[in-house]
């Protein structure tokens, strides 16, 4: 067997050398079969005597392999693989045959006595290490055949960077998937100076030569993005319009130069919490259009958007005391938990916030004795902050994942259902646990930041070859959970929106309802007035903490 | 314990046993962290871990079990704590404790 790079192209000169790219990878698709990794069955014993795998291998980080294991007489049965692959094949002829081994779940046991011998203790005690290339793997190899569409984007990129066009369209290019680091070279963009000719340089080319990057991905079928994007400081306007996206990853937030972000026409049914931080007044972003995506609803709205008086914002103070005052009455007299009266109680709460948010500001900036006629005009009602309006009920997940009884969490809500009610008071619910508070992680979670993001394995261990190693008992539950933290990892991790520490498995999670309407437009459609946010948390005590918070100050990891 | 109670009373300590036979004392509020330790010596089920306070573990090596040990006080250690350092979990063992993790619900 070759290198075992199946299916994959050597793309290390991607980043740094897009022309080379092109040509080298044009070649290569033809040249390189692409195969499926099937080498590891489940069953399969690691066999470090199989000399196919050696050009992957590099035992130098690798504690178990110094000269003492190689001492005569131990045999290789110290890397034959780890204690629950071990297998009549791995134990010599004469030993007794062994006891199927994998994890059964009938607690009822008393039976679980009786270890079978044929696993000495020597070699039990020992490390069983993982199977080397599940930690050498080379980083810089990327699983990628590039795809006709995906080819003319290296072109376009190849074109941007040489001419240091800052507008990057690649609207309408046909393009299904981009390949995670397709887009890096963007990173080394730089802008021209615009200075050309034998004239002596204006005051204009001497402006900065930071690039203002602005990325059009729209008009494509994408049902993900390349984790760099997420990392591009310098992005200035992103529209991901018209794809194929259902989530957007919490590492959008990242993206601290965002003035103009459009989602419009995705199948999104929230925005990741995280994006909060890029509005309002700590954040650039003064454009963001999310409409249409099937968002969830928090509340059934009542009326058409001409028949409510209430979307029409004030552009004065008495407007606003009228609109409060119509609002409180309309409350009084609806139905109590009707739709009208839900509706009524959001908008009264939505309207209080802002008044008390033009009060403060007015208060700041002027003597109290001026204030009423300062409010008598009121330029811009909406501050552009944004505002937390309602909640849904807190969701807590257990250890792997997997929903506490007694809760739905909103993320699971099935597609075809829209409403995914919230309450304006933010409850909030112990979760079912010996310690409802505690921040500690989980040992699956714990292991899971060690596969996901340790030196060691970053970048190397695939989630097939991983899954490969896995027994066929292991909890579907488990499997569903290693497979999600892969992904998180491939879309750049995610981190927790209270701790802010890098995690695998969410144990809270509830939608937010914000209102937020950008560059301080007149009205909103109903389906901009709530949009929802949903907030992951990596613990119980950080659920707790995190609960009802109106602080969007998110840092970084 | 009373004479009236053994083998069957609570103990403040139990004992986790590995595959191939180290023994691990351990506090029993720490120890039913994990569910299915907690299940396992629940006294109502009358299984044979429960009477004992012994449970034993036949797919758990000592490296391993010694491994969940440490992260039963890692956990209890730091129940209330803001702050909770990573516990470290070494390369070539993850994949066994991940496993462990999946048996013992923790
Ligand atoms: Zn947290």
């Amino acid at each position: 067997m070759a290198v075992e790079v199946p299916g994959e192209i050597a793309m290390a000169d991607v980043p740094s050398s897009p022309p080379a790219a092109v040509t080298v990878t044009a070649e290569s698709v033809p040249a390189l079969p692409s195969r499926k990794r099937t080498r590891h069955q489940p069953s399969a014993r690691f066999n470090l005597t199989s000399s196919d795998d050696a050009p992957l291998f590099s035992s130098d980080d690798f504690n178990d392999a110094s000269v003492d294991n190689y001492a005569p007489g131990r045999s290789k049965r110290q890397f034959l693989g780890p204690w629950w692959q071990h297998s009549s094949q791995t134990v010599p002829d004469d030993a007794p045959q062994p006891q199927p081994r994998g994890f059964g779940r009938n607690l009822d046991s008393g039976i679980f006595m009786g270890s079978d011998d044929t696993v000495s203790s020597e070699d039990s005690a020992t490390s069983l290490p993982l199977p080397l290339d599940l930690r050498c793997a080379p980083r810089h190899y990327m699983s990628v055949t590039l795809s006709e569409p995906e080819l003319r984007a290296v072109e376009l990129i190849r074109y941007c960077l040489e001419r240091g066009e800052e507008r990057v369209d690649l609207s309408n290019y046909g393009i299904q998937s981009l390949s995670n680091g397709l887009l890096e070279p963007l990173h080394q963009l730089i802008k021209h100076p615009r200075h050309a000719g034998t004239d002596l340089p204006g005051p204009e080319s001497y402006e900065v030569l930071v690039p203002a990057l602005q990325l059009f991905l729209s008009g494509n079928s994408l049902r993900s993005i390349p984790r760099e994007v997420w990392n591009f400081q310098s992005l200035t306007v992103l529209s991901l319009r018209n794809n194929e996206l259902t989530e957007l990853p919490p590492s959008i937030g990242r993206l601290h130069n965002l003035v103009e972000l459009n989602v419009s026409g995705n199948r999104l049914r929230w925005l990741p919490w995280e994006l909060l931080r890029l509005y309002g007044k700590n954040g650039k972003l003064r454009r963001l259009t999310t409409l249409p995506n099937p968002f969830v609803q928090g509340l059934k709205f009542t009326g058409t958007l001409q028949t409510i008086r209430q979307w029409h914002f004030p552009s004065t103070s008495d407007g606003l005391r009228d609109v409060l005052q119509s609002l409180q009455e309309d409350l009084a007299s609806s139905t109590q938990d009707s739709a009208e009266a839900i509706q009524t109680a959001w908008l009264l709460k939505l309207h209080n916030l802002i008044s008390a948010e033009v009060f403060r500001e007015h208060i700041s900036t002027s003597l109290p004795s001026e204030i009423p006629h300062l409010l008598r005009s009121i330029p811009s009602i909406r501050k552009e902050q944004p505002l937390l309006i309602a909640a849904t009920p807190l969701s807590y997940f257990a250890f792997d994942g997997s929903p506490l009884p007694g809760f739905s969490p909103p993320s699971v809500t099935p597609e075809n259902v829209e409403l995914v009610p919230a309450s304006l008071t933010l409850d909030m619910k112990q979760p079912p646990s010996h310690h409802p508070s505690s921040r500690a992680p989980s040992l699956l979670e714990l292991t899971l930041r060690t596969l996901t993001t340790s030196s060691n394995f970053s970048n190397s261990v695939t989630l097939s070859t991983l899954r490969s190693y896995l027994p066929r008992t292991t909890s579907p539950a488990i499997i569903r959970t290693i497979n999600l933290a892969f992904e998180v990892q491939e879309n750049g991790g995610r981190n927790c929106s209270v701790c802010k520490r890098a995690y695998a498995i969410p144990r809270a999670e509830w939608i937010e309802y914000w209102h937020f309407v950008p560059d301080g437009a007149a009205k909103a459609a109903s389906g901009e007035m709530f949009v929802p946010h949903l907030r992951r948390v990596c613990s119980f005590g950080c659920a707790k903490e995190g609960r009802g918070a109106e602080d969007v100050e998110v840092g970084e990891r | 314990m009373t004479s009236n109670a053994p083998p069957s009373g609570q103990t403040d300590y139990v004992t986790l046993v590995s595959c191939d036979g180290f023994e691990f004392k351990v506090q029993r509020s720490s120890a039913e962290i994990a569910e299915a330790i907690r299940r396992m010596l629940d006294p109502r089920t009358g299984f044979y871990e429960a009477i004992h306070n012994r449970c034993e573990f036949s797919d758990i090596t000592g490296l391993v079990l010694e491994k969940v040990v440490e992260y039963l006080y890692y956990n209890e250690k730091n129940k209330d704590a803001k702050e909770v350092p990573d516990m470290e979990i070494p390369p070539e063992m993850t994949l066994e404790v991940l496993m462990a993790a999946d048996f013992l619900n923790v």
